[in-house]
């Protein structure tokens, strides 16, 4: 299966001491907070690695706060309030006051100079020196997530493209793997299915990697540059349109456009990766190499190996400071079509948009694997794998219990977390997308830089607003 | 696809319909066999399924007639397996008037398809030969990546003297894209009130026209539905629309076609 499911047993701690020891225990021998959340505003889940480590507020709405020893909660302890109103108890200051001859605040939206998602941060400087930024989010908070828990779960997956529209598929993918668990049937329709789902996947990843360094280009100021990129994103999107019928694949993964796929038309599929491909690399490849783009990006918003890994960076941003976090590694379909993490140590904007350039490169010959693989007959032997897998998990029942789904989207590790009632009805939806990890790095990537840097470093790890906000 | 302008000197004749391998909005059928007399059973059935299937709501149904509300769908293609459904590619979907979005087909009678209402044309364009735009993005983020690609070297919407601007200060026309939560009303007003008279206002897509699939969660996302006091002059339906679609719908607060 593309996604990895997992049905995780909750471990209930009656006591607050119990639950904080055993996240303290497993978050210093190196485990990542992947989730903070709760079900109805009763009880605190906390998600670390595999293992829920579930608290009972019995009445509470104040909890004690986890920033101050392990700061990476803080955008999760935030979701709680803006969700369940739950406050954090004796957490960290929302900021730090940033005062002193000659330092000045510089606010920055929530309705931005461009297109772009809405978020509030206000700058600190002292001249052209950034000290110190204040990020407030959560403009766009729509209740997504409880709309996803009302939903039927044939619609699940359906409403879950409103997630992010920079992240339909993954979260598409992401949802229709919970609904197969929880459906307890067979994960495909046709045994092609996952290697449509991983095309799919891949189309979004370079679409969205050439929009994100087409508008690097474009803040670079190299305005040709970026037209060309948007001219290439365009093609991809030709791609995804001849697939799918959609340019953003809405309605693939999950409805029954897969089956109705002739030979002829992945033929014209591939001739047309073939040909973007072909004319995609060079121009990557002369953006990396130009000596302006290096010159600016080197060194800039740098996030050393040890402080991601602090922050529980996760996706490009981690990847760019050398951690392998990568999930389609050892993921058995990625594995048979050979792929290869891409990995850079600097964990600067120049290596983020590094990192961009080879996943496109990486993608866009998956993609021609993967086209290649549906051409031949007899199909995916991976599938008979999987459906063993599934049926082991399936002996559990999935009752009273969470099912979580990880895809990597483009910007990394997308969580989908469901949990049942008794009767096996969805009662919470919660998503937890790779910007909702990666905000807090921003913000410290970027202190002490020049201000008017601070659009491209923005630019360089490409965040979610509507992401984060759900 | 959009033409290259020499072709036509109508620029409305310049949108040509998406090509046959897309899928592009739903669009009801004429139920011929209402003309008869009254659906099967098994028909019903089919009918009920239809307007269950829609996670949007979008379909609905009543004694005698079936509605499609193109400006609540999120395409997401669920209904084109029923036999009523059918794929309309037209880039010319945008309109002045919300009613208009809304498909009505009889069941039971033979006349079929309520006609749209005759549009309210504006009195005069001001902005018939450029127009300014402010974007306030207010949800996923799928229609500002569409309305970005407008103004690629593929769909290049400059051509037509449109642009998006720094200021409301500087804008004629607002956009707005999302379903406009709580958190995204006040700035959303700020920004109307900033821009000079006269202004324009566009919805961009499902969310902004009707809060789509968001409507009936607890942030009161009901899309510009939400803001009476701000008048829409254009909607532009598609969960996100296609680029050109965006295009033509802007011409059309232009009053170019």
């Amino acid at each position: 299966m593309l996604a990895s499911v997992q049905i995780l047993p909750i471990i209930d701690t009656p006591h607050a001491e119990d639950f904080y020891t055993l996240i303290n225990r497993d978050l210093s021998s190196g485990g990542r907070l992947s989730m903070l959340e709760s079900i109805d505003g009763k009880q605190l889940l906390a998600l670390i690695g595999s293992t829920i480590y579930k608290h009972d507020l019995s009445g509470l709405t104040v909890y004690k706060s986890l920033t101050r020893r392990w700061p990476q909660a803080r955008h999760h302890e935030a979701k709680l309030s803006r969700i369940f109103g739950l406050v954090a108890r004796d957490a960290l200051p929302e900021r730090v006051e940033v005062e002193g001859q000659g330092i000045f605040e510089i606010p920055v939206g929530p309705v931005h100079a461009g297109i772009i998602e809405p978020g509030h941060f206000r700058l600190s400087c002292v001249g052209e020196k950034v000290l110190d930024i204040d990020l407030r989010l959560g403009y766009v908070h729509r209740d997504i997530e409880g709309t996803l828990a009302k939903s039927s779960l044939q619609q699940l997956p359906a409403k879950a493209e409103a997630i992010a529209g920079d992240t339909i598929v993954a979260n598409a993918i992401a949802a229709a793997s919970i609904v197969e668990a929880l459906q307890e049937q067979d994960i495909t329709r046709s045994p092609q299915s996952n290697c449509y789902r991983l095309i799919a996947l891949e189309i979004e990843r370079m679409a969205m990697h050439l929009a994100d360094l087409g508008g690097m280009a474009q803040d670079l100021g190299m305005g040709a540059m970026a037209a060309r990129f948007g001219v290439f994103r365009g093609k991809i999107l030709r791609v995804a349109e001849l697939l799918s019928g959609n340019r953003f694949l809405k309605g693939f993964v999950y409805g029954d456009r897969q089956s109705k796929i002739e030979r002829s038309k992945i033929e014209a599929i591939i001739n047309l990766v073939l040909q973007v491909r072909r004319e995609m690399l060079p121009v990557m490849r002369k953006f990396c190499s130009e000596l302006s783009v290096a010159a600016r990006l080197e060194g800039l918003g740098a996030l050393s190996r040890t402080l991601a890994q602090e922050l529980d960076v996760v996706g490009l941003a981690a990847r760019a400071a050398g951690i392998s976090c990568d999930s389609r590694v050892g993921n058995p379909i990625y594995e048979s079509l050979g792929f290869v993490e891409a990995l850079e140590q600097a964990g600067d904007a120049y290596a983020r948009t590094q990192i961009r350039r080879k996943e496109i490169e990486e993608s866009s010959r998956l993609t021609l694997a993967a086209l290649d693989r549906l051409l031949m007959e007899p199909p995916l032997n991976q599938d008979k794998i999987e459906n063993i897998k599934i049926e082991n998990a399936k002996i559990d029942r999935v009752n009273g219990r969470a099912i979580l789904a990880r895809v990597e989207a483009f910007r990394g590790e997308l969580l989908h977390l469901a949990i049942t009632d008794e009767a096996g009805e969805i009662i919470r939806y919660a998503v937890r997308d790779p910007s909702n990890s990666n905000w807090p790095s921003l913000a410290l990537a970027m202190k002490n830089q020049l201000v008017q840097n601070f659009p491209v470093c923005n630019k360089s790890f490409g965040l979610s607003y509507g992401g984060h906000d759900l | 696809m959009i033409l290259p302008a020499k072709v036509t000197r109508r620029v409305k004749d310049l949108f040509t319909d998406l090509p046959e391998d897309a899928l592009g909005m739903p669009r009801l059928k004429q139920i011929k066999e209402a003309s008869q007399n009254a659906l099967s059973d098994a028909s019903l059935i089919d009918l009920h399924n239809l307007c269950n299937i829609c996670p949007a709501n979008a379909i609905s149904s009543t004694d005698d007639t079936l509605k499609l509300d193109r400006g609540a769908c999120i395409n997401c293609n669920l209904c084109f397996a029923s036999p009523y459904i059918e794929s309309d590619r037209r880039l010319t979907n945008a309109s002045r008037d919300r009613h208009a979005l809304i498909d009505a087909v009889s069941i039971v009678e033979t006349e079929c398809r309520e006609k749209p209402p005759v549009q309210a044309r504006l009195q005069k364009h001001p902005y018939r030969y450029s127009l300014n735009l402010r974007v306030v993005s207010t949800g996923c983020a799928a229609c500002d990546l569409e309305l970005s690609a407008a103004s690629n070297p593929i769909f290049d919407m400059e051509r037509f003297g449109i642009k998006v601007v720094a200021s409301p200060r500087a804008a004629d026309a607002l956009v707005v894209t999302g379903p406009v939560p709580d958190g995204m009303k006040e700035p959303l007003m700020r920004t109307y009130e900033a821009m000079a008279e006269p202004r324009l206002v566009v919805a961009l897509g499902s969310c902004a026209i009707s809060g789509g699939v968001h409507r009936y969660g607890a942030a009161n996302a009901l899309g510009m539905r939400g803001l009476p006091d701000v008048p829409v002059d254009v909607y532009i339906p598609g969960c996100p629309p296609n680029p050109a679609s965006i295009i033509y719908g802007l011409l059309l607060a232009m009053g170019r076609v």
